[in-house]
């Protein structure tokens, strides 16, 4: 009898099935939803937030504007850690890409310190701007050692409206580098 | 009657039919059934037997230490088919030392021949063993000594290792006379070498038909190959090597005829016995004996009271113990409840343990059981209904599963922001879709098993009581309408 109830009950018990709860998991970690990040808006960010590669390889990480309105310009310093990563390219993003205007895209690379300069910006109207979260530029980098890493946001970066006004900046993103 | 009159004919067209088949059969058999005849003839007259002297096996690809061996052997086994007189190796040896000849230099059958003359032999043997790769091939002969003609031959071609041949040589040595080889050689050559053979010798029957026994007979060896630890020889094969040896089945009741047959069986067991009645009362005395010893393994007497087909269970239980081995529990069942409740199917008497049992593995069945139809089946429809739905539920949870897998993979490879709020979305429907689907599949799943329990609970209180014939009052008043007066009675149980 006791045997036949512990059969019971397993086969009720194996009937309940787990449902994911968006409340207490940390389901939605998209780094580009506005909804779910965890620092204030407007932010710049990076995607992905996690990378794992092997040393020797490279992998690509694009920088986003997120939440921005009434943007003209953009002046970001992106620094890393020069021991581990290097980079490789730097592509520009589509933020500012428009039907009307031909946005101007200027990148400096200093590999040996370890930063990145972008500037981007529209070029032509000067009322034109965009209010939406969108790609500033696909970077590339190789790993050339192994260890972790991060890539971070600079302090002297600037987000500027048609009108050269600063916009804050209340949030920034990184990624973590795990070369093995 | 038309009937009838077709089916005769039928049948007198069926054995004609076989008649001419077997006929056919014969024909391509003539020579070797005739040789076997003769020899079997000269077997039986016993002092007519052939005399053979067998020559050293020429060898090729082998060792001549194994060929001697293999030769020996040849020797020892032919000698126990009983179908010759062996002239002896050293006679053989010492008359070719006489001539100045060695075995291994007569090799024509000219030699053979003048040696055989020499040695009064009316046969002669010899024969070759040679190696082709992973196979040996054995080619024997057997010539008349008078004319030189070969009389019969045999061979073999036998792969594997070389110790195997063994039993090949000794197949053929029973070949060579004519005669099949043991049932036992035959079970080695196929490597079932674990088991021992048994034959069983038909029962004596003492106050019972000759019918009766030999059913009790078939129904002794058809458990006996049921336990599996033996190999049986078939009746027709025993009753083929009796015929031959001269003996009737029915003749050979002691247990030195026994032990021949036995013996030319080849097989390591033999049992016999008796089933005998005096008065109401029926004996079963088997014994079983080792043919190479005579010496008993084990013997076995029962005793048993009531109707004679009762004994088939008696039979049964004595293949077991015969063997040492412990009876099945269905036969024990059986004998318990009786052959005559057996025979007439008489069903066990229900049980209220039985209604539970039946519930606890299937809703509705311990219902069914107790003759309680409509419960019974509301049981197992309102079961199989409540587990079907929550089976349905568990499958829509394993696609909304596979969906919501595939929408969040979706948004967090999504990079742009309208993708992701739309991937999300799905993402979101999907979980929603798998809650709804957990919760149908856990409840009805629940629902089910409280139908089970119910289930199980009503066969118990809806099931027969089987002790409720026990429970009549042991006081009863009665008209007896034999006494034709009213009766008080009390009974109880002895």
């Amino acid at each position: 009898m006791k045997r036949f109830l512990i059969i019971f009950a397993f086969f009720f018990f194996s009937c309940s099935n787990e449902v994911p709860n968006p409340a207490s998991e940390d389901i939605f970690n998209n780094p580009l939803d506005e909804e779910e990040v965890e620092y204030d808006l407007p932010a710049l960010t990076f995607y992905p937030v996690e990378v794992d590669v092997a040393a020797g390889t490279s992998f690509g990480v694009d920088v986003f504007a997120l939440g921005f309105e009434n943007l003209a310009g953009i002046n970001i310093r992106i620094t890393f850690d020069e021991n581990r990563i290097t980079s490789v390219s730097v592509i520009p993003g589509t933020i500012f890409e428009d039907a009307q205007n031909d946005p101007i895209f200027f990148s400096e690379v200093n590999a040996e310190d370890g930063w990145i300069n972008l500037t981007a910006s529209f070029l032509g109207s000067d009322s034109a701007a965009v209010s939406t979260t969108g790609s500033v530029a696909q970077l590339t980098f190789t790993a050339v050692a192994t260890g972790d890493s991060k890539i971070q946001f600079g302090a002297e970066c600037e987000m500027v409206d048609p009108d050269d006004v600063f916009l804050e900046i209340k949030g920034f993103g990184e990624t973590n580098i795990t070369a093995n | 009657m038309k009937k009838i009159v077709t089916i005769i004919l039928f049948l007198l067209g069926m054995a004609v039919a076989q008649d001419d088949a077997a006929t056919g059969e014969a024909e391509g058999a003539v020579e070797k059934t005739a040789v076997q005849d003769e020899a079997t003839v000269a077997t039986k007259r016993g002092g007519a037997k052939k005399t053979v002297a067998v020559f050293d096996f020429d060898f090729q690809g082998i060792g001549e230490s194994e060929a001697l061996t293999f030769s020996e052997r040849f020797r020892t086994e032919i000698g126990n088919t009983g179908s010759i007189r062996l002239i002896e190796r050293k006679a053989l040896e010492k008359i070719m030392e006489e001539q100045g000849l060695q075995q291994s230099g007569c090799t024509t059958d000219e030699c053979a021949a003048e040696v055989g003359q020499l040695l009064g032999a009316q046969n002669m043997i010899n024969g070759s063993i040679g190696r082709i790769g992973n196979s040996y091939t054995v080619d024997i002969k057997m010539f008349s000594v008078e004319t030189g003609e070969t009389e019969r031959t045999a061979n073999a071609t036998y792969e594997g290792e070389i110790d195997g041949l063994l039993v090949e040589i000794q197949i053929l040595a029973w070949e060579i006379v004519g005669r099949e080889a043991p049932t036992k050689l035959k079970l080695q050559r196929e490597g079932e070498t674990a088991l021992s053979t048994l034959a069983v010798m038909d029962f004596e029957g003492r106050g019972i038909t000759m019918g009766e026994a030999e059913t009790l007979t078939d129904r002794l060896i058809t458990e006996l190959s049921r336990t599996k630890k033996v190999i049986l020889v078939e009746r027709g094969t025993m009753n083929d090597v009796l015929n031959e040896q001269g003996y009737e089945t029915a003749g050979c009741t002691s247990d030195e005829c026994a032990a021949e047959v036995g013996a030319l069986l080849g097989v390591d067991l033999m049992i016999s016995g008796a089933i005998g009645k005096i008065g109401n009362t029926y004996t079963i005395d088997a014994k079983m004996f080792k043919v190479s010893t005579g010496a008993a393994e084990n013997m076995k007497n029962i005793t048993y009271q009531g109707e004679v087909d009762g004994l088939i269970i008696e039979i049964e239980i004595l293949a077991w113990q015969i063997l040492g081995l412990n009876p099945p529990k269905s036969l024990i069942t059986k004998k318990r409840r009786g052959m005559s409740a057996l025979a007439s199917n008489t069903p066990l008497p229900k049980t209220k343990g039985g209604a539970i049992m039946r519930s606890m593995f299937v809703p509705g069945l311990g219902q069914l059981y107790g003759n309680h139809g409509k419960s019974g089946w509301a049981y197992l429809g309102s079961e199989t209904l409540f587990i079907g739905l929550a089976v349905m539920g568990m499958n829509n949870y394993n696609t909304a599963s596979a969906d919501y897998d595939a929408a969040l993979v979706a948004y967090r490879d999504a990079t742009d922001i309208d993708e992701i709020a739309l991937h999300k979305t799905a993402t979101n429907e999907a979980i929603s879709r798998m809650d709804k689907a957990n919760s149908m599949s856990l409840t009805f799943s629940v629902l089910a098993g409280v139908i089970w329990g119910a289930s199980v609970i009503h066969s118990a209180m809806v099931a027969p009581d089987e002790l409720a014939y026990n429970k009549t009052t042991p006081l009863q008043l009665a008209y007896n309408p034999v006494t034709k007066n009213t009766e008080l009675t009390f009974n109880f149980s002895l």
